[in-house]
């Protein structure tokens, strides 16, 4: 099993590239890419399975929570149910799942970020007083600064130079510093998946 | 208001917006209640919409339609689909679960080609192109830079650039009392990059905040309307 | 009772009684003690027995010159190739001057058969090496591998090592003869079992349970060569008795052996017995007790027939056919005397047929030929305690008699022989299904005996010469006594009764040897219970004693002040913000101004947008998270009501996350409303995506294969919105609205090559958009709108201030940047003043 599944992810892998470079093979690289969308589809589902099964098994255990994974599990089987049922697209899924359930409770969340943030960044400099935490919110109190609008406009100087001096040319230093080295990784993290060294698919 | 779709949708809304809120108060059962709810709606409406639009139209309709059309030879492009599908779905077994390998290592190995291929072609390339096409003066007048805002500009952004690749750099040496020392110049390049890492992190922590911040306003802006709405204010 | 006075005692060989010098006849069992008997202890005497055989009956010469030029012994050979070829004194002693082997075996042949290690490879062993006699008693699987150490006497029970994989077939046969079997079996009970295994070439398992639990704790297992029985050294003992020799026919050789074995029987006629064993022993000195006890009846003797011995289930008594050479005529006659022993001195009731050999000095060739037909059913039952005790439950004599013909030698051609490999000498049932072919190789002579129909007459005691004397062993049983003399007090531990209670050799009577010359002689080594330790050792104990004492030492914790999560602080932060967002919303204030100025990437993406066609089709990446719907919408709005207001693109919306479809739907049904897009007719909704990157690729490179039906299952690509747009770079624009760095990443990345000059546009969220402002940095980005801010840009500055979500929401947003200013400065000074005080108080504290 090990040999197999390192030759598949190696073949696979090898035959999209090859896609990339040659336009004979991308006739190969669309079917295989193709088979891949369907089959991530499916990891998605088994992860829904998945989570399922661990709540499922809160509630067999009566574990402390388990009145909460009950209350997972029905919103779950329920939300596919109408979704097979009505297809996602339906009105009423719109309304009730996603405007009334969905939205709310994700935006709230995200709301509560706002203070957990500002809270954290309170925090920090207790914490952590050093070069970096002092630059970091030195730069995040200039960007706070430079996005606040007066009746009139933007602040002078802050809103209209240095704000966006510091944005788009000291972040973006940094920031494509970042995604280089990100794009570095995920190239040697790629070529050792193809030359199966890494074999997070299982088999080590 | 009219007892209507809009009503039980504007609800259900200021509901759980209030359930979620409730937690700057304190953790409390109606936020875990809110919260496991919308976990396993959100999980439902996902599995519904992947049936419906990656699995039914990619591989039940296609198959459905060679059966009865009965031509086969479409159908073989369907037979590695197939056997994925129930590969993966030996996952659900434990006993058979090493099966689903075969398909992991086939999203595996996709996912790396094309990894590998966007980051050189999408990313690495082209942003080092960029950092040396910002001192291209014609560029710049395309874009309407001037001179100085180009070498100076060029500069912060060359530096940062290195700098920050300097201080993801984690090779050093090992002194005698075997603690790690950098090499010298890369220590400096990377003392500097903390600057620009920091500087970066800020405009992200900012933009994190500026997404909360709207997020917030607008659920306050919803509870609002849901309640003059409601109560007929508007 | 002295000492010299033990020494002197004669012990019957009988009953065991210590009888006195002068005692001519037991005390105890009233058995011959005189001088014409066999003596307990009499010291055998070298004999070449080869002597003897031109006195062996005719028949019984016949039948060996037979038997050597038949190819039984060959097939035997061949059938065991790896046999040993020692020569030993056993029954076959006869051959010895034939082979010419030089051998001079100090193990019995029975104890070395029982393993059937060669015997030229045992070294002659010294007295004191009897402290192996220890290993037996505790059985320690490495005093077994202590060869130097192991007494001669039980060399032999050392299974060999020849590898772990090998079979241990002597064992196996003994396991194959049942359980119950008694360990230890009269030699001369052996005798009839030995027979049939000269018949059954493979020799499975006799060992018996103690040899087998000392097999079990050496851990070694035997070849089949080794593990052979007494028989199957016959061939070894050919000629040279050198390996060179072992193709020589082994069955002549037992022919030629027992018709020798035979022969002493006639021989011993008029041969004083006691006169002739000390000059004929080879033995070695130290022949241990047990066996010197039954040297004192039988001497060395029954010493091959103990290990060859097949345990067979059989029954115990013994049906007629049995070979009558081994009965006597007295067998009816004398009750305590077993029959199989007795021979026709029937005056000597009570002493055991082997015994009274003299009284078969008068029995001829006839008589032999009777006794082979003696009946046998009380054979055992003659036995005395002792006897019976040591006595297996059943031989090959008790299989039922029946008259067999047995084929001559040469008519049993190899094609005939078993397979020695796979068919056992004998099953758990008894006598195999084929018992026929049992004894289709035994040799003429024994065959011949067993072709004798069964007689009353049988039953006689034989009169002729080839009859068993009492107290007379024959020439050839004196020939294999040890040399007990040789040992200084031999005598003495020849009376050693101990019974062993432990050990595997738990049950058997004066087995080992506890006296003079087998005790250890040494003194114990004392060993000082105190460490001699040197002043390294002590310098590096001491290290680790520090080592140990600081590593259990209590270390003091240096603890940072807990800072404890401040709920009060997150209350107020709660409150201040969230009253402010709720003032400003509810109050609906528009005091602050968005803002005025426009960054050069938005301004670049509403120059793209602008330049796109009239109802160009612009396909819509949606990949943001619900949370953010209401920052995205905010943004993404006014861009394209612009675009729908001037240029009425017709829109293609793909989802590469699971709601993004949804929520296109609900951006078209919300902030776009008043455009009233239809989907179908102005707009597509081509669903979910999945597969992130490899989606992305898979419509980047095949956007027909990749996303065939548009969200209501429609075929999507024959669609108005979609008409004469086959792949990515015919579509107009691509505007990206994500909230997700690593999701633009993707996109930007994957339609690289794809998308050719369509320009692509990023509408993101503020928190990605510092990580998209490099790919507009390096041109792969045409133009980016980052959140509210810029959205409110755009209504403000291209959309002539028409109202949006962004203006609703900008006085709360502003106002919250200012509060987030002001937290993260004030509070973070103070913050910063209370952690260097905290820093200060802790540094005081060390």
């Amino acid at each position: 099993m090990r040999v197999l599944t390192a030759i598949i992810a190696i073949a696979v892998g090898i035959l999209i590239l090859l896609g990339y470079f040659f336009t004979q093979a991308e006739v190969v690289q669309a079917v295989l890419l193709d088979w891949a969308i369907i089959l991530a589809g499916t990891a998605t589902l088994i992860g829904i399975f998945n989570l399922i099964t661990v709540h499922a098994d809160k509630i067999r255990r009566r574990e402390k929570d388990g009145v909460y994974s009950a209350i997972l599990i029905i919103g779950l089987v329920g939300a596919f149910f109408f979704g097979i049922v009505l297809k996602p697209q339906s009105s009423f899924l719109q309304s009730v799942l996603l405007e009334g359930i969905i939205i709310p409770v994700e935006a709230s969340l995200m709301g509560l970020l706002a203070v957990s943030l500002l809270y954290a960044a309170v925090r920090l400099m207790r914490r952590r007083a050093d070069m970096m935490s002092i630059i970091f919110i030195l730069t995040a109190a200039l960007i706070f600064l430079g996005s606040v609008t007066l009746p009139f406009g933007e602040m002078p100087l802050i809103g209209t130079l240095i704000r966006p001096w510091v944005s788009q040319i000291w972040a973006v230093g940094g920031a494509r510093g970042i995604l280089i080295g990100v794009g570095l990784g995920a190239l040697m993290t790629g070529l050792r998946v193809l030359f199966g060294i890494d074999r997070p698919y299982g088999g080590k | 208001m009219a007892f209507s779709l809009d009503l039980v949708t504007g609800a259900l809304g200021f509901l759980f917006t209030v359930l979620i809120l409730s937690y700057l108060i304190g953790d409390n059962p109606l936020f875990k209640i809110a919260v496991y709810l919308f976990v396993g709606v959100a999980s439902g409406y996902t599995a519904a919409v992947v049936f419906w639009q990656v699995l039914y139209p990619k591989l039940f309709l296609p198959t459905v339609l060679i059966l009865q059309t009965g031509d086969f030879m479409r159908g073989v492009l369907l037979v590695v689909p197939w056997l994925g599908f129930a590969f993966i779905l030996m996952k659900i077994s434990p006993r058979l679960a090493g099966i689903a390998r075969i398909t992991m290592a086939f999203l595996v190995g996709a996912g790396a080609a094309v990894t590998i291929a966007g980051a050189l072609t999408g990313t690495i390339i082209p942003q080092m192109i960029a950092t040396i096409d910002f001192f291209d003066p014609s560029l710049a007048a395309a874009r309407n830079i001037s001179a100085f805002e180009v070498l100076g500009n060029g500069t912060i952004l060359l530096v940062g650039v290195v700098t920050t690749l300097a201080y993801f750099h984690f090779g050093a040496r090992q002194k005698p009392d075997g603690s790690p020392k950098r090499f010298a110049p890369i220590d400096l390049l990377s003392w500097i990059g903390r600057i620009f890492i920091g500087i970066t992190l800020g405009v992200i922590f900012a933009g994190v905040y500026a997404a909360a911040l709207s997020a917030m306003i607008e659920r306050i802006n919803f509870l609002i309307n849901f309640l003059t709405s409601l109560l007929g204010m508007s | 009772m002295g000492a010299n006075d033990m020494m002197d005692m004669v012990k019957c060989p009988l009953c065991g009684t210590m009888n006195p010098p002068t005692q001519k006849i037991c005390q105890g069992c009233q058995t011959p003690l005189s001088g014409e008997s066999f003596q307990p202890g009499q010291a055998p005497v070298k004999k070449d027995t080869g002597e003897l055989e031109p006195i062996l009956p005719q028949w019984l010469r016949d039948a060996r010159e037979t038997a050597k030029e038949s190819g039984l012994g060959e097939r035997y050979q061949q059938s065991e190739p790896n046999q040993s070829a020692a020569s030993s004194s056993d029954l076959l002693a006869g051959l010895q001057s034939q082979a010419k082997s030089d051998d001079e075996e100090e193990v019995p042949d029975w104890l070395a058969n029982i393993t059937g290690a060669p015997k030229q490879k045992q070294k002659p062993e010294e007295p004191e090496e009897f402290t192996g006699v220890r290993w037996v008693e505790t059985g320690h699987r490495d005093d077994f591998e202590q060869e130097d150490e192991v007494p001669s006497w039980l060399a032999g029970m050392q299974t060999p090592s020849t590898g772990a994989d090998e079979k241990d077939e002597l064992t196996e046969w003994f396991q194959e003869s049942g359980a119950g079997k008694d360990s230890f079996k009269s030699p001369f009970q052996q005798i009839g079992n030995s027979i049939p295994s000269s018949s059954q070439p493979k020799p499975d398992d006799t060992t018996p349970e103690w040899l087998k639990q000392m097999a079990a704790e050496a851990g070694e297992k035997k070849t089949e060569s080794e593990s052979i029985d007494w028989f199957s050294q016959i061939p070894a003992e050919s000629p040279a008795g050198s390996k060179d020799q072992s193709q020589e026919p082994s069955v002549p050789a037992l022919g030629s052996d027992s018709s020798d074995w035979l022969s002493k029987l006639q021989a011993d006629v008029n041969t004083d017995a006691q006169e002739e064993a000390p000059e004929s022993s080879e033995f070695p000195v130290d022949t241990p007790d047990w066996l010197r006890n039954l040297g004192g009846v039988s001497s060395g003797e029954p010493s091959p027939f103990i290990e060859s011995a097949p345990d067979e289930p059989e029954p115990l008594i013994p049906e007629p056919g049995i070979p009558s050479w081994l009965a006597s005529e007295e067998s009816k006659k004398s009750d305590s005397t077993p029959v199989w022993l007795q021979e026709k001195g029937g005056t000597e009731s009570d002493v055991p047929a082997w015994v009274s050999q003299d009284s078969a000095s008068t029995a001829d060739s006839q008589a032999q030929q009777d006794n082979l037909e003696s009946p046998v059913e009380d054979i055992f039952s003659d036995l005395p305690e002792w006897l019976k005790s040591a006595a297996p439950e059943s031989s090959i004599f008790d299989e039922p008699a029946k008259p067999v013909e047995t084929p001559s030698v040469g008519a049993a051609g190899p094609t005939a022989q078993p397979d020695f490999e796979t068919t056992p000498a004998f099953t758990d049932g008894g006598i195999p299904s084929d018992a026929d072919g049992l004894f289709t190789e035994m040799p003429d002579w024994l065959s011949n005996a067993l072709e004798t129909p069964v007689t009353p007459g049988a039953s006689e005691p034989g009169t002729g010469s080839d009859a068993l004397a009492s107290n007379v062993l024959p020439s050839w049983v004196e020939a294999m006594r040890p040399m007990d003399q040789a040992i200084p007090g031999s005598s003495s531990l020849m009376s050693d009764q101990t019974f062993e209670q432990r050990g595997a050799l738990a049950g058997l009577q004066g087995v080992l040897p506890a006296g003079l010359g087998f005790a250890p002689t040494s003194k114990p080594k004392t060993y000082s219970n105190k460490l001699s330790v040197n002043d390294e050792q002590l310098k590096h104990a001491e290290i680790f004693e520090q080592v140990l004492a600081a590593e259990t030492a209590p270390e003091r914790l240096v603890t940072e002040r807990q800072i404890g999560a401040s709920r009060g602080l997150r209350w107020a932060i709660s409150a201040i913000l969230i009253g402010v967002i709720l003032t400003v919303t509810f109050l609906g204030t528009r005091f602050l101004s968005v803002p005025i100025g426009v960054p050069n990437e938005l301004r670049f993406t509403m120059a793209v947008a602008q330049a796109i066609p009239e109802n160009a089709p612009v396909l819509v990446v949606m990949d943001y998270d619900a949370s953010r719907a209401g920052e995205m919408e905010a943004a993404s709005a006014p861009l394209f009501d612009n675009l729908m207001l001037l240029k009425h693109p017709r829109l293609t919306f793909i989802a590469s996350n699971e709601p993004g479809a949804i929520l296109a739907e609900r951006f078209i049904a919300g902030p776009l409303a008043v455009h009233n897009y239809q989907n179908g007719v102005t707009y597509l909704n081509l669903g979910y995506l999945a597969g992130a990157q490899v989606g992305i690729r898979a419509f980047a490179e095949n956007p027909m294969f990749a996303a065939p039906m548009e969200i209501t299952g429609q075929p999507a690509w024959a669609l108005p919105p979609l008409q004469d747009v086959k792949s990515l770079d015919q579509f107009a624009l691509i505007v990206l609205i994500t909230d997700d760095a690593d999701a633009a990443r993707s996109w930007i990345e994957q339609t690289e090559t794809a998308r050719g000059v369509v320009p692509i546009v990023a509408i993101s969220s503020a928190q990605a958009a510092p990580m998209i402002q490099p790919y507009y940095d390096s041109g792969q980005v045409a133009g980016i709108i980052s959140g509210l801010y810029g959205g409110a840009i755009v209504e403000r500055q291209y959309n002539n201030g028409r109202p949006g979500l962004a203006r609703n929401y900008w006085d709360a947003y502003s106002l919250g940047m200012l509060l987030a200013l002001v937290f993260t400065l004030g509070g973070g000074f103070v913050q910063l003043g209370l952690g260097l005080r905290d820093r200060t108080a802790s540094r005081g504290e060390k």
